[in-house]
């Protein structure tokens, strides 16, 4: 069961004189559901694009199931990929598109893809030309999991969708979850509706991953501490992260709970109070200090 | 059941655990009910179904569910008594607390008194049955009626004044029209 369906060493990709990614390494295990937290431009969707084996990486071993990447499009029969701006052929309705992929996939399930449209709401007759924003994401959803694909990469499942749709496409996606030891990662800007999904949680930042946690430590160690300083800090206490100040009042923040009696005894604070860090605010917190220090 | 406070820092599968044994308690479920399976339960709720499992396995353990092979997960006969061992740990933390923050037991007591007479008070007033664990404690403090000065067993009907808790007999009740104890405006 603990087995390494994605697996990545040294991998590197760059655009030119930039470089995107920068020697990731990294294993995920059947049935684990990852959460990618990356500000724009950070490497998401090229990494996405690398392990759909839709672009080479220039360095680096990419294994995905056991296959290897080679450009083949071997990995792609096996993996369900939402990319971050589907598009279709503009002439076809999506009943044809939904016919043309099911072509090249051996395990292409129509009943699952009535189901799935009947579910999320999508209709088959509706034309790719003008299609609207959710038409699109709703089409790539079940692309993505009509073939029963032991590995789902979704690059903004949820951008674009309303309230509802949205609710309808997490749904089915949780139903996805029940089926079978599924293995996904997905990146979303707004992690907070996937809190309840993942497993983990990695920061890409600068090509590399710099942080990678589990949820439920996440959710469970992430502390706000306030209070006034006794005197100016050289700097500040380690693991700790300064969110705002006002004067002598300092807001700081920690993602380990072991910190915080730390904090305490080191006396550097006047009237110490902590608080349970809400999770939206954990999220930025965790972006904000891992995600952009070139900035 | 359909709700679960992301915000919070309680684990979600705590969360769950609290509401199926509150819907218990409220009489929204009850003993042999069957409830949602595990992906039922985690579509609805949005949830990784690892959690689901996590908090169901964890009510099979304390035998608050039973499974049934191929029929589904229903609500133990044991259920009601796992909530008071829950309602038991959760009591004996809060006094941990109380008293690790020097609040004397003496006021956590009379705090509980006056709880436990508001509720008596309260549940005389509902039909008989739901009084049932009640009745007891009445008889065991050997109530006198104020008025008649005699016992008021756990047979006689009786009426609680609402500013004392006084308890009277009914009859000598309607006799005075008011609570018999002097000074009082009941």
């Amino acid at each position: 069961m603990t087995e390494a369906t994605i697996r990545l060493v040294d991998v590197t990709k760059s655009f030119g004189q930039k470089q995107i990614l920068y020697r990731i390494s990294a294993t995920v295990t059947r049935g684990t559901v990852v959460g990618l937290l990356a500000r724009n431009g950070q490497g998401k969707t090229t990494l996405f694009k690398i392990l759909a084996d839709l672009l080479q990486a220039d360095r680096g071993e990419i294994s995905v199931l056991g296959v290897s990447a080679d450009g083949s499009g071997a990995i792609r029969k096996k993996v369900g990929y939402i990319p971050e701006h589907p598009s279709f052929h503009n002439f076809m309705t999506v009943r044809q598109v939904l016919q043309l992929r099911s072509g090249f996939y051996r395990n292409w399930d129509w009943t699952k893809v009535y189901k799935l449209c009947a579910n999320i709401d999508l209709d088959l007759n509706s034309k790719m030309l003008q299609a609207s924003k959710g038409t699109l994401c709703k089409t790539a959803w079940v692309c993505a999991s009509a073939h029963n694909p032991e590995i789902l990469l979704l690059d903004e499942p949820t951008s674009g969708l309303d309230p509802v749709s949205r609710d309808s496409v997490l749904h089915s996606l949780v139903g996805e979850l029940t089926h079978q030891d599924m293995t996904v990662v997905v990146a979303n800007h707004h992690m907070e509706e996937l809190i309840g999904i993942l497993d983990e949680v990695w920061v890409l930042s600068e090509g590399t991953f710099k942080h990678r946690l589990s949820m439920e430590e996440f959710r469970r160690s992430s502390f706000r501490i306030t209070g006034r300083l006794r005197k100016p800090l050289q700097s500040l206490p380690v693991g700790v992260y300064e969110e705002g100040r006002d004067g002598d009042w300092v807001r700081w923040f920690t993602f380990n709970s072991e910190i915080v009696p730390v904090v305490q005894k080191s006396n550097a604070l006047e009237r110490m109070q902590c608080e349970p860090l809400p999770i939206k605010d954990a999220i930025k917190s965790l972006l904000l200090t891992f995600g952009a220090e070139n900035e | 059941m359909n709700y679960i406070d992301r915000e919070s820092n309680e684990a979600f599968d705590d969360q769950i655990k609290t509401r199926l044994r509150e819907q218990l308690t409220r009489g929204v479920l009850q003993v042999g009910d069957r409830v949602p399976s595990v992906p039922q339960l985690a579509e609805e709720l949005v949830l990784n179904p690892k959690i689901v499992l996590k908090a169901y396995k964890c009510l099979m353990e304390e035998g608050f569910l039973y499974y049934s092979r191929g029929v589904g997960l229903f609500i133990a006969d044991t259920a009601k008594k796992t909530i008071e061992k829950d309602l038991e740990q959760k009591l004996t933390s809060l006094f941990e607390l109380c008293r690790s923050n020097g609040f004397p037991t003496e006021r956590v007591l009379s705090i509980l008194e006056r709880c436990f007479a508001n509720g008596i008070s309260q549940l005389q007033r509902l039909p008989a049955e739901s009084t049932g664990s009640f009745s007891v404690l009445a008889v065991s403090k050997q109530v006198l009626c104020p008025f008649c000065r005699e016992r008021i067993t756990n047979s006689d009907s009786q009426t609680i004044c609402r500013f004392c808790n006084t308890s009277h007999h009914e009859d000598c009740w309607v006799e005075i029209g008011r609570c018999a104890i002097f000074g009082c405006e009941g």
